[in-house]
């Protein structure tokens, strides 16, 4: 289904940086963005859709159908968790709860 | 702009959609988030879901595993399922208020649904084919190359992060707040208290 292992490393390795340098320009903030983030990760981003480009297309292509394949088992992955959460007795946000945290601590 | 270029676009958008609403409401661009993630997915599905007919034909086809359309089109039916559903499940469970049956339910019911989609339901000629969803574990091992750039490139992200943090001047350090300052903040957390906690 997928290409070589190197090609899909190397897909895979290209949509992570191009991740970072969507996130980095896009939530860019004047003097709270460091200028050097910025240019590193547009570097690496630019190298990274160089590799791309050198690759077939159908390996590109064959890597992301696996890629989205392999995201099937997320609903498997996720419902543990999800029975955790629906057999939890505790709340969070349950003011009495707030108060009794609040005494303990003010009593240590 | 064609088919592939679209959902290219689509995908970019939805990635900065996510960054904005990670932003917090204190920024503007968060209020754009919900939009942005709306062009997004009308740009990545729009092209097959226009066209229902021909989607239909192309999901029970021979080729439905290659094409990238139909593999969106499933992709998307379970996640937004999933998605909906955890929503609902956690709304619905003691952690954040009163349990409330009905919503939980209704969250399971969703989420039985996006795993019924995601590993029994397989774009191909056998459209309900529970060994074809067994089938499709082995065919999504083939992607653990492309998990391993991933987790390499995770890796390198860190690592620029924190090299950039590092070679960055430390920051003078903040000035205290001011009697004006001090008395708003003082305002908003008695309000707080008063409101919340009596």
């Amino acid at each position: 289904m997928s290409g070589s292992p190197v090609e899909g490393f190397t897909v895979g390795f290209a949509i992570s940086l191009l991740w970072l340098m969507i996130h980095v320009l896009s939530t860019y903030r004047r003097g709270n963005t460091p200028g050097s983030l910025i240019a590193m990760s547009v570097i690496f981003s630019v190298a990274a859709l160089y590799l791309l480009a050198s690759m077939p297309h159908e390996s590109i292509s064959s890597s992301l159908r696996s890629l989205m394949y392999c995201f099937g088992l997320t609903p498997l992955i996720v419902t543990p968790f999800l029975v955790r959460i629906t057999a939890s007795v505790s709340n969070e946000f349950d003011l009495i709860a707030f108060r009794e945290a609040d005494s303990v601590s003010d009593s240590e | 702009m064609d088919v592939p270029a679209a959902r290219v676009a689509g995908a970019v958008f939805l990635l900065v959609s996510i960054s904005w609403n990670r932003m917090g409401p204190s920024d503007s661009r968060y209020k754009m988030a919900f939009v942005i993630a709306t062009v997004g997915i009308v740009l990545v599905l729009g092209p097959d879901i226009l066209s229902p007919s021909d989607l239909l034909d192309r999901f029970s086809g021979d080729d439905a595993s290659q094409d990238m359309g139909v593999i969106t089109v499933h992709f998307a039916a379970w996640a937004i399922l999933l998605s909906l559903g955890s929503m609902l499940t956690i709304r619905g469970s003691r952690v954040y208020g009163a349990i409330s049956p009905t919503t939980l339910i209704f969250g399971w019911l969703l989420v039985i649904s996006s795993i019924t989609v995601a590993m029994i339901f397989r774009p191909g000629p056998n459209l309900l084919d529970p060994m074809g969803g067994i089938f499709s574990i082995w065919a999504a091992l083939s992607a653990a190359p492309v998990i391993l750039g991933m987790i390499a490139g995770l890796i390198a992200s860190v690592a620029i992060v924190a090299w950039s943090e590092y070679s960055e001047p430390p920051l003078l350090p903040t000035p205290g707040l001011d009697d004006e300052e001090r008395l708003y903040v003082r305002e908003i957390v008695e309000n707080h208290l008063e409101g919340g906690l009596d």
